[in-house]
């Protein structure tokens, strides 16, 4: 195969859904053997790009070539006859099946198979995990397995029969750094032998580390493309955003006469953290940080009552509190922006009014728990106001917002109870650049005006811009505490990196 | 990890062994020769209606109008060849009443599989059209003078028991109907590609679809296949009580559901087994029948099976959180996001 | 935007059964002007009504959650059963007019208390044990059938106080039935609960997303067994007025009304995913039925009650295409 002739290449396509533009005038070319990053914020049209290259949709203009033919209609069916697999950031596994099944489906459906032979099943499945130099049980079901061995599983299948590209979607979003080096490497192996692969992804380290070419979008656009060592961090974003990012740390009104709001000796939770202690102060921005699996969600969800904790003691302002439940957190002043927005944080059929009042059902009902629809929808009105939440009416379900006004209705129904320590859990997961700029600067204006923050996250830019003192964490414990101005940006993300075995 | 999958199963099966040796030992005649043959005639209809409930409730969905396309199917079948002096014969018979089931199981088939309806609400909507169509258009008399094939198929026997009593006992040619399904669907489940897609969508509907499955025509096909297995079973309970009655299955749709729910059929869809479902139908028709043997009258064994099936569910959802906290436990964080129905 | 398009394909829901319980009525009206519109069609069809609507009304409660109650009629029998033995047992024979109210009220009162006894029985089965809601309450049938059966051999109870009866009999101002007051009020305080209260609003959320209601500080399990608590207690109410009506107590009676109540329920926009619907359509949803098959009755069509079931079965399917319509050319809309 010569490498300098494209696998598939675009030209000029373009795709709008009833008037809106998705697509315009795109030309990609993707070369075997070449690991390409797709980059973009959300709504940028990478998902498009994606679905017309695996011939999910047809686009409206523009020709599509594979090997140099012009294919007219591309179906699913046809773009995965030419070796074209995308892996779906859900993997689309079969969480009743065994593995076996699962990595043979693909090929068994490829050759229309009408008859089940388990031995050739066996047989085929385990002929992928061998090109992939990885062993995993073959008669295991899948939902016994960890989230990576999915992922695992999921590419295993993709390859099972001659794949040409591999699509991933976002592979890393619930990966340890162990779990990513490791796919990391079975990605590179895969394009040693050959195989092209696009990877889209958030995260700027890794595809720094991981790829080489890159491809970033903006509004429809192809605004950049080229070799990865010819941008930088800084580029890349710039590309994206159109914006320079602001990069200025909090530093925060440190007094020392501050108070403290949220103290923890020795807290212990079995199977999540063990002896952690430590104080945040009034204004204080305390990042919580370490790999997946360290315990930090462990920690952030035992501080905020939904799982007890074992042994040590929870003080605010200076007193003992039990935090048994959350309705107990709550009442104590703490909320929680939780992790994963859509499945703990929103009621997608729900108004945003009802979103946001959920919190303060007590106060704004009377004595015999009757609510007034028009105390409901002030609240609302009033912070979708303050956090500038694009809506046309507090009446809209939540499913119509996008991303960042989604997580902005989580805060601010968080808001509404006026906590004095507000935990946010990775709050700029999934949220374009534009709206986590908003959030940050919002966390900042929080804390200036006296409220306690706990950020846990394990995005170092944000980190840095935001907290006064860093907490390191490590299998459950609390290894290092960092003050932000003592350390930069790089030494950071070294040091987290460190702690892997 | 077959152990690790048929632990529900080895549950039910000591039970089941654990209620069987007591009765046993209690009154000798449950293990005569007479009571297992009479055991397993009782369970011959339950036991086809209860397979084609299994593929459906497999496949992730649910089907309450079978009692109906039973009743409906074989009742229409029985007109046409009673108006006439004893026409047609045997196999047309189940031929015919498996065709008009089949039919109206697509039709649940067809609205389940284009429009995504919820299977529940549609099968609601058509039990009540069937059965408003059994009642409105062939009215409510019960048929008794069937034609005399049928009366001699019922009377057939593979084998006679006879007791020290002199009662005798016949173990019924159509029990073969019953192994013949059951066996057709442990192959077609386990050793078709389309059998395996079931499960596939019961497991993920949503990968099936991505993966490449024919998600809508396999979901067409299973209630398809579930209409004429409830015609099957209609045509032979008809058969087993030699009448048409189109109020005796009325409220049937409950029980089944308990038995492939007693046979470890995951309710929310991708797992369970034909060896489970026969556990379970073993289980339904000891209590149903066998507590009177030691002394514990009949008007028990609602009770009884609905105390058994409820202590079964709780276990199993016990055995989900446990499972839910070591996951918590292990990540540090919950990956079993799926989302319970509620 | 498209918010605003989902109002309104929610109240559309309730404009058409408006339009059809109305344009039914008129029809009926214009049609047999001597037969439909006259005071005892009129009077049969609030009597017939009440048992079903306020079953309905249970299950729409198991349903806001984004469960089901496959108990409720066995609720409701095994309720009027235990108050009935209680009745039988400490009832006066041949007493005077009123001597027996006051065990009339006992046995009432024991009846709704056994009612959210079950209901509690089935929620904590769904919150607390976590037995998919479907299950829980097929098995809780079960069990609360069998309990009916062995209390009653399977007979059905007679002989109960004549002051029961009048549960079933006045009326107000001698046109209105009280039940269909009953029912009306019960409706009401349906109403005002779930609009109107923050233990209303909190099981719309639970039923929308239960994790998220739990991350925001809602007692979910509390909320879930209220739920299926109010199920209950409605269940008995239905309970007792079918047994006053026929003045007997049996474990099988309305059995019909179990699948039945999911249809009212679906088709008066309550969503089976839990989180969406209103007392309004599940009132006016119960009140086209009525309509429908009363009107069908008395155009001779009807020659079984059965005739009924094809109708709602029909019914029912038009309505999820007409959603099915309405939600597509949304969907068209939007993108």
């Amino acid at each position: 195969m010569n490498t300098d002739s494209s696998f598939i290449k675009l030209t000029n396509i373009g795709k709008s859904f009833a008037g809106v533009v998705a697509l315009k005038g795109i030309d990609l070319e993707i070369r075997p053997g070449k690991i390409y990053c797709l980059m973009g914020e959300n709504g940028c049209g990478k998902s498009t790009l994606i679905k017309i290259i695996s011939g999910v949709y047809a686009p409206d203009q523009g020709k599509i070539e594979l090997d140099g033919k012009l294919v007219k209609h591309m179906t699913p069916k046809e773009a995965i006859k030419n070796g074209i697999e995308v892996i779906y950031q859900d993997f689309s596994v079969f969480p009743n099946l065994t593995v076996a099944e699962n990595i043979s489906v693909n090929t068994e459906i490829t050759q229309k198979r009408k008859a089940v032979n388990w031995k050739r099943i066996y047989r085929q499945a385990q002929l992928a995990l061998d090109k992939l130099g990885i062993t995993l049980p073959l008669d295991e079901t899948v939902e016994r397995l960890s989230v990576a061995n999915r992922q695992l599983i999921a590419i295993s299948r993709a390859i099972a029969h001659d794949a040409r590209l591999l699509i991933m979607d976002e592979p890393t979003t619930a990966l340890t750094k162990r779990e990513v080096d490791a796919l990391f490497a079975v990605v590179k192996r895969l394009n040693a032998s050959g195989i092209s692969i696009i990877f889209v992804s958030h995260k700027l380290d890794e595809v720094m580390q991981l790829s080489q070419e890159i491809v970033i979008m903006r509004n429809g656009e192809k605004v950049a493309d080229g070799s990865i060592s010819d941008f930088t961090k800084e580029d890349i974003i710039y590309h994206m955003t159109g914006r320079r990012l602001d990069s200025t740390s909090y530093g925060g009104p440190q007094s020392a006469g501050a108070k403290t709001t949220l103290e923890v000796k020795h807290i212990t939770q079995k199977g999540g953290f063990t002896d952690v202690s430590f104080g945040i102060k009034e204004c204080e921005i305390v990042g919580i940080t370490g790999l997946l699996g360290s315990g930090r969600t462990a920690l952030a969800n035992a501080l905020f009552g939904i799982h007890k904790i074992d042994s040590g003691e929870i003080l605010l302002e200076g007193k003992k509190v039990k935090l048994g439940s959350v309705r107990s957190a709550v009442s104590n002043g703490i909320a929680y922006v939780p992790e994963d927005r859509l499945t703990e944080g929103l009621f997608l059929s729900q108004p945003i009014g009802k979103n946001i009042a959920v919190t303060v059902l007590d106060k704004i009902s009377n004595r015999i728990g009757m609510l007034k629809a028009s105390s409901i929808k002030a609240l609302a009105l009033q912070w979708i106001e303050t956090l500038h939440i694009k809506t046309s009416s507090d009446e809209l379900l939540a499913h119509s917002l996008s991303g960042g006004n989604q997580q902005k209705v989580v805060i601010a129904k968080w808001l509404a109870i006026e906590p004095k320590v507000l935990i946010l859990n990775g709050p700029t997961v999934g949220v374009d650049i534009g709206a986590k700029t908003d959030i940050i600067e919002m966390v900042k204006s929080l804390a200036r005006q006296g409220m306690s923050i706990i950020l846990v996250s394990d995005d170092v830019s944000e980190i840095m811009m935001c907290c006064n003192r860093i907490l390191l964490m490590r299998s459950g414990r609390i290894t290092e505490e960092i003050l932000t101005d003592h350390i930069t940006e790089p030494e950071l993300y070294a040091k987290i990196r460190a702690q892997e075995v | 990890m077959k152990k690790i999958l048929a632990k529900n199963e080895f549950y039910l099966f000591t039970i089941l062994f654990v209620i069987c040796m007591t009765i046993g030992g209690m009154n000798s005649v449950f293990f005569s020769l007479g009571n297992m043959v009479d055991l397993l005639r009782t369970a011959i209809p339950y036991g086809i209606f209860a397979i084609g409930i299994m593929i459906v409730i497999v496949s992730g969905g649910i089907d309450i109008s079978f009692p109906a396309i039973a009743t409906l199917s074989t009742y229409v079948t029985l007109l046409v060849f009673t108006n006439g002096n004893n026409e047609g014969n045997l196999l047309l018979f189940f031929l015919i009443s498996c065709l008009i089931g089949m039919l109206l199981g697509l039709v649940n088939g067809f609205f389940i599989a284009l429009f995504d309806f919820p299977p529940l609400i549609v099968t609601l909507a058509t039990q009540s059209i069937y059965y408003g169509i059994q009642y409105t258009f062939f009215g409510s008399k019960r048929l008794t003078f069937l034609p005399e094939y049928i009366n001699a198929f019922s009377k057939a026997g593979l084998f006679t028991v006879v007791d020290e009593n002199g009662m005798s006992y016949i173990f019924p040619v159509y029990f073969l109907i019953l192994a013949f399904v059951l066996l057709l669907a442990f192959l077609v489940l386990r050793y078709t590609f389309a059998g395996r897609g079931i499960f596939a969508i019961g497991g993920s509907k949503s990968s099936a679809v991505r993966v490449g499955f024919n998600v809508k025509l396999l979901q067409f096909l299973v209630y398809g296949a579930s209409g004429t297995i409830a015609a099957l079973g209609g045509a032979v309970y008809t058969i087993m009580i030699r009448q048409g009655n189109p109020a005796s299955l009325i409220g049937l749709e409950m029980t089944i559901i308990s038995i492939v729910v007693l046979g470890g059929i995951d309710i929310n869809g991708g797992k369970g087994s034909i060896f489970g479902l026969i556990l379970g139908l073993a289980f339904f028709t000891v209590i149903n029948n066998s507590l009177i043997l030691v002394g514990i009258s009949s008007y028990w064994k609602t009770l009884v099976l609905g105390i058994a099936m409820y202590l079964y569910a709780a276990v199993i959802a016990y055995k989900g959180k446990i499972r839910d906290k070591q996951v918590h436990e292990i990540d540090g964080q919950d990956l079993q996001k799926k989302g319970r129905k509620c | 935007m498209s918010l605003k398009k989902g109002k309104i394909k929610n109240n559309s829901q309730l404009c058409i059964l408006i339009a059809i319980f109305f344009g039914f009525f008129v029809l009926m009206s214009v049609l047999m002007p001597g037969t439909f519109l006259r005071l005892g069609t009129m009077q049969s069809m609030m009597v017939q009504l009440p048992e079903f609507g306020i079953y309905a009304l249970a299950m729409m409660f198991a349903m806001i959650l984004g469960g089901i109650d496959l108990s409720i009629v066995s609720i409701g029998n095994l309720s009027s059963i235990i108050a009935s033995q209680f009745m039988l047992r400490y009832m006066i024979a041949n007493a005077g007019e009123t001597e027996n109210l006051r065990v009339v009220v006992q046995g009432i009162c024991i009846a709704l208390a056994v009612g959210a006894l079950c209901g509690i029985f089935n929620g904590v089965s769904v919150a607390v044990v976590g037995i998919p809601p479907m299950l829980a309450t097929l098995a809780s049938m079960s069990i609360f059938n069998g309990i009916s059966t062995v209390l009653t051999k399977g007979a059905s109870l007679q002989g109960l106080p004549e002051e029961y009866a009048l549960i079933g009999k006045s009326t107000l101002f001698g046109i209105i039935p009280i039940i269909i007051v009953i029912f009306l009020l019960a409706a009401c305080i349906a109403y005002v609960i779930q609009k109107r209260t923050k233990l209303g609003m909190k099981m719309f959320l639970v039923g929308s997303n239960a994790r998220a209601a739990q991350f925001s500080g809602i007692n979910n399990h509390f909320v879930i067994i209220t739920a299926y608590l109010l199920s209950g207690v409605l269940s008995s109410l239905a309970g007792i007025i079918m047994t006053s009506r026929s003045m007997s107590a049996k474990m099988d009676y309305g059995l019909i009304y179990q699948l039945q109540a999911i249809l009212a329920v679906v088709l008066g926009g309550v969503s089976p995913k839990g989180g969406i619907g209103s007392v309004g359509g599940v009132v006016m949803a119960v009140l086209s039925l009525q309509v429908l098959s009363t009107g069908l009755n008395i155009l001779n069509l009807a020659s079984t009650s059965y005739v009924k079931n094809l109708i709602w079965g029909l019914f029912l399917v038009v309505v999820l295409l007409m959603n099915y319509y309405a939600d597509t050319k949304k969907r068209k809309g939007k993108i």
